[in-house]
């Protein structure tokens, strides 16, 4: 009976806290869509006369350029690698995931620096050269889900379209890839949120998207009110993109039943398999060897000029500043995705709402969440709960406030499907040995769930590393990461001096890539 | 008799080498399958060794045989889907060998389904009839539902289905392009055992029906017995035996073959030596006292099933009838084992 009671306490307990923390974490967001419904009509009318159309259009361009661009580019690449046999497919198989830690406004002035020559200095700043650059760094994205969603195909769907008449070309297209929609529009999805997201690459190329337009409104005017409302653009764009691929999907499934045989794999010969290993290995130059070697070059010539620090500090400044914003927004993004995990019972109607209000934040782009936070710590600051002198507004807690309502959608989406692959009746039969519902946790769903939850982590570890916006809308004085020493070199043009903080953040990004790949691997052998 | 088989089917003579055994096999012109001397190769060794056999429209192959026999390769191999190291496949008189699966007319149908997830009912039957105009294919669709008696589901998707509708599903896709031969690879494995039979009995009508030749892969002795117009039983490659189920039940090759599909003794044939004459648990009988002694009984509904130790040693199975009345035998009593089959016992290498 007592036992009951103080059960039924700690379930209310644990409850509240995890809708406190939801509600916490989804506050920015919603005050940012509240924003729309009392506008600040001058800017809103002044924006509309001048810069509004253009920044739409070109949002809207960039968008779907860079979607068809990775969509193309990470579907090919993956079926090249899961289908065909060519030398060197193993290795450009991981090779190919590390465009991930080169971040677009990196590989972007590398690139505007090496096409200066030939397409001049005005013809360089282009559009399209914009979203090749980002198409070129965010394919991974899909060319990951692409890979896991072939992977998971059986050859018999193959078989028997073939047994009806398909080539294997046109089984390709009427089976494989259909199947493999829900996956390829994840990653895609993915890529939108991180194209409406970007400010580094698209300030380079000279192109002025919305995202750009928040943060020139916001440095430019300081009003928070109007980049708020421009920011609801970026919600919007965001929505009808999920809502998108949700209604295209409609009742059907796109996953079988039965045995997975994995599929055949084809060895190429002759031309066709050279022309497959120049493909994959054309696209890592491009990526990542290029721009790596160049950054080596202008990082040595920095060290002979001694352009190696900023006004601020050393890079050893630069880059622990780095490794703390990012390693502390990364635990606590874990240890609250865990406590959902765990707090959450998967059944009821009201912890997925809960869920989904806690996870609101990755579909909404960085510029955003930043004014949100922005606007609810100011708010905070003005009621004057704190003690004199403490403000929320341009402290470290406030910068990490933000990280974690952008990134824990990741963290907590990743344990979640981690821990649900671990099979029901392996807990049962913990339960029924006796474990209660922390031991069944901490002896058999973590153990079990354990190379998800790193992977997990190691993807909020490279999206805090690279974090640009919020970061840049509000660090406190003191903090300055190595995406923000990028950010003030190349807005001056001085390639040189953005060299050493670039191949930093290359180097963290290909030791946290390579920890990824490494628990995707492992992980596919604990969980089968 | 090649060069004669060699100048009816025009191209054949660059596929494969007819081996010297196939001239007493040779293909029937009305076949709709022929498979001759096929063999399939995977690392050095033959999974399918040398296999030959015919269907003819309307006929139902089963071939039968302990997993890792080959079957399935088999299959793969008369479809396309693997290439073959030697011999040929004809469907209606046309060489196939060298075509890829999507020429050579073929029904699939697969233990689990592979009803294509993303596409409706009426979607994957259409499938393999892109060729045809809309009209044709609607029409064609509403025939293959009413065939395998499914007429209302045409607009849901396959996990919307029962396994035993799914199964349905999937033979009325592989039916709708009418293919030459229809090959099923234990298409009822994966089905609870209390749908089992009405399914199977759906699809088996659902074949006749459309007069299909087909070709039914399973490891279920007496799925095979039961359903097979023809039974062929293989093991390590090879084709030992094909026949009618009758036929390859009671007079067996050789012993795989015999005790392969049901229980059987073999004792030494008293006139021929280097022959062993083959008795069922039915063909025998138990006389009261004697050397032998009952180590084993187990009662089966229909029949009691003794094991029995004879005098030299070696165990048999007998089975005596059962019902009310019969004082069974206690397990430890003496008796002697007798024939009493009704018939001549069939005789077989020993």
């Amino acid at each position: 009976m007592t036992s009951t009671i103080s059960q039924q306490a700690r379930s209310w307990s644990s409850t509240a806290l995890i809708s406190a923390i939801a509600l916490a974490v989804s506050v920015p967001v919603l005050v940012i869509v509240w924003s729309i419904v009392q506008p600040s009509t001058d800017v809103w009318e002044e924006l509309w006369a001048t810069r509004l159309p253009g920044m739409i259009r070109d949002t809207a361009t960039l968008l779907i350029t860079v979607l068809v661009g990775t969509l193309v580019l990470g579907t090919s690449l993956g079926w090249l690698v899961t289908a065909y046999q060519f030398p060197g497919r193993r290795l450009l198989g991981w090779l190919l995931v590390t465009p991930l830690a080169v971040p677009g406004y990196v590989l972007g002035f590398v690139w505007l620096d090496t096409l200066q020559e030939p397409l001049g200095a005005r013809g360089v700043r282009s559009i399209w050269l914009c979203a090749l650059v980002l198409t070129i760094t965010l394919y991974p994205y899909v060319y990951l889900f692409a890979r896991a969603a072939f992977r998971e195909q059986s050859q018999r769907s193959i078989d028997v379209a073939r047994s009806l008449g398909c080539s294997r070309t046109q089984a390709f297209w009427r089976v494989v890839l259909p199947m493999a929609r829900p996956s390829l529009a994840g990653g895609v999805a993915l890529v939108g949120m991180e194209v409406l997201t970007d400010v580094g690459t698209v300030r380079l190329f000279n192109v002025s998207t919305i995202a750009d337009g928040v943060l020139r409104v916001w440095f430019g005017t300081g009003n928070r009110n109007a980049a708020a409302e421009l920011a609801v653009l970026l919600v919007g764009i965001a929505i009808v993109l999920i809502a998108a691929e949700r209604l295209a999907r409609g009742r059907a499934r796109f996953t079988q039943s039965g045995s997975r045989t994995g599929l055949h794999v084809e060895r190429l010969r002759g031309g066709r398999a050279v022309g497959a290993s120049v493909i994959g290995w054309g696209v890592f130059t491009l990526a990542v060897a290029l721009p790596v070697y160049r950054l080596i070059t202008w990082a040595i010539e920095a060290r002979r000029t001694d352009q190696t620090a900023t006004v601020a500090g050393d890079l050893g400044f630069h880059l622990m500043s780095s490794l703390r914003v990012a390693g502390i927004a990364t635990l606590s993004c874990l240890a609250l995705g865990l406590l959902f995990v765990a707090g959450l019972n998967r059944r009821h109607i009201s912890s997925t709402m809960l869920a989904r209000l806690a996870t609101l934040g990755y579909t909404v782009p960085g510029p955003v969440v930043a004014i949100g936070v922005l606007v609810t710590l100011a708010a905070i600051d003005r009621i004057g709960w704190l003690p004199d002198g403490w403000l929320l507004v341009g402290s470290f807690v406030g910068l990490i406030y933000a990280l974690v309502v952008r990134f824990l959608a990741v963290a907590y989406q990743g344990i979640e499907s981690s821990v649900a692959k671990v099979s029901p009746s392996v807990v049962a039969s913990a339960r029924t040995l006796g474990a209660g519902r922390f031991r069944v946790a901490t002896r058999i769903e973590l153990p079990l769930a354990g190379a998800g939850i790193i992977a997990a982590s190691v993807l909020v570890a490279i999206d805090t590393l690279k974090e640009l916006p919020i970061t840049l809308i509000l660090r406190p004085f003191g903090t300055e990461t190595l995406p923000i020493w990028v950010w003030q070199a190349t807005s001056e043009s001085l390639w040189v001096q953005a060299a050493v903080p670039s191949l930093a953040i290359v180097a963290v990004g290909m030791v946290l890539v390579a920890v990824l790949l490494w628990t995707l691997e492992h992980g596919a052998e604990t969980v089968s | 008799m090649n060069g004669a088989t060699q100048t009816r089917f025009h191209g054949a003579e660059a596929t494969a080498t007819v081996p010297d055994s196939m001239d007493a096999t040779l293909e029937q012109p009305d076949a709709a399958l022929s498979v001759s001397g096929v063999t399939r190769r995977i690392a050095g060794r033959d999974v399918v060794d040398q296999v030959s056999f015919d269907v003819t429209d309307g006929e139902l192959v089963i071939i039968v045989g302990p997993s890792g026999c080959g079957k399935s390769s088999l299959l793969r191999a008369i479809a396309g889907l693997d290439p073959v190291a030697a011999g040929r496949v004809l469907l209606d008189g046309r060489d196939v060998t060298a075509l890829p699966p999507e020429k050579r007319r073929i029904g699939l149908v697969f233990q689990d389904h592979a009803l294509f997830p993303h596409l409706r009912v009426e979607q994957n039957i259409a499938f393999g009839l892109s060729h045809l105009d809309r009209a044709v294919r609607a029409r064609r669709v509403h025939e293959l539902l009413e065939l395998v008696r499914l007429p209302g589901v045409a607009k849901r998707y396959p996990h919307e289905l029962s396994g035993g509708e799914q199964q349905r599903i999937a033979l009325a896709r592989a039916l709708a392009p009418d293919p030459a031969v229809v090959l099923l690879d234990e298409p009822f494995a994966s089905l609870d055992p209390s749908l089992r039979d009405d399914v199977r009995t759906d699809v088996i009508e659902a074949l006749r029906l459309r007069n299909a030749a087909a070709v039914l892969v399973t490891h279920d002795r007496e799925e095979a017995l039961a359903l097979g117009d023809r039974v062929a039983v293989m093991s390590n490659g090879q084709m030992l035996q094909i026949d009618r189920p009758e036929e390859i039940y009671e007079r067996p090759s050789d012993r795989f073959v015999a005790t392969f599909l049901g229980e059987a003794s073999f004792l030494p044939d008293p006139d021929q030596p280097g022959l062993a004459m083959m008795a069922r648990p039915h063909d025998l009988d138990l006389a009261p006292r004697g050397d032998d002694v009952v180590t084993a009984r187990r009662y089966m509904g229909a029949a009691w099933r003794y094991t029995v130790r004879r005098s030299d040693g070696s165990l048999i199975d007998v089975d005596l009838p059962g019902g009310p009345g019969t004082k069974p035998l206690a397990i430890g009593d003496a008796c002697t084992v007798t024939i009493d089959a009704g018939h001549p016992l069939h005789r077989l290498p020993a």
